[in-house]
């Protein structure tokens, strides 16, 4: 149940686009269509669950006897973008399908701070494995629904009369905001 | 800053450089050739922007 409760928690209401203001920047570059949105949510879901395993396993099994913990940061980094280029050669080797759908949003996924916020907060959270298996599909999901949700509504923003000083990235901010006010809206429910 | 800090970061940089040279010398597979233009944002820095994408296209005209 606590982990139902935590992954409820991490998708809706501690969403980290919205209520950390993480991968703010694939919100609003990869939010024109919703197709690219959802490939971006996609490869997304993919990177940040392997990451959060693999960066806890690092933590605590290597970090940590070592003594070395204060590289966490520099650690993770050169762990994510290392995941990426992995996982592009792996798909382009075995599933030239998914390479294809990803396209070229997995390499993007190298700057979304998203990845490293996970990890980071995993640890900073002291989640045990299982529960940071958790969390590295509850954000990604959170992320997903959110990117798509949004393109949905820029979709739409494109063909309504909005005052000329408020098109693009003006009105799409305040979308934003509106969703961001939505979701604290819902803070009590877990 | 411990030996072992060193060691760690050295091989954390070792791994980062490897997986890069691999992912640059695997080929892409058919029909994926073409997929390194992107038009998400403006930022015309990021090397998978169209703008540089077009750029390659007359260097290899």
């Amino acid at each position: 149940m606590e982990l139902v409760s935590l992954f409820v928690g991490l998708t809706f209401v501690n969403n980290v686009v919205l209520s950390k203001f993480y991968a703010i920047c694939p919100l609003l570059g990869v939010s024109k269509k919703p197709k690219n949105a959802l490939n971006m949510g996609y490869a997304v879901t993919f990177v940040i669950f392997l990451a959060s395993i693999i960066t806890y396993l690092l933590y605590y099994y290597v970090l940590t006897p070592l003594e070395i913990t204060y590289l966490d940061l520099i650690t993770f980094i050169l762990v994510i973008a290392s995941l990426v280029q992995f996982v592009e050669m792996f798909l382009k080797k075995t599933s030239p399908e998914i390479y294809k759908s990803m396209g070229v949003y997995l390499p993007l996924i190298t700057t979304n701070c998203a990845v490293l916020g996970v990890a980071l907060d995993n640890i900073s959270a002291g989640y045990t494995l299982i529960e940071a298996m958790v969390a590295g599909l509850a954000v990604p999901i959170g992320f997903t629904i959110v990117i798509y949700v949004f393109a949905t509504i820029r979709e739409r923003l494109d063909i309504a009369s909005v005052p000329e000083s408020f098109k693009g990235t003006p009105i799409a901010l305040i979308t934003a905001g509106i969703m961001a006010c939505a979701i604290a809206g819902i803070a009590g429910l877990v | 800053m411990s030996i072992w800090a060193i060691v760690w970061l050295v091989i954390l940089i070792a791994i980062f450089i490897g997986t890069y040279l691999l992912n640059k010398n695997t080929p892409k597979p058919e029909g994926c050739e073409d997929m390194s233009e992107c038009v998400g944002c403006n930022n015309i820095a990021c090397s998978h922007h169209s703008a540089h994408h077009k750029e390659e296209i007359k260097d290899a005209d």
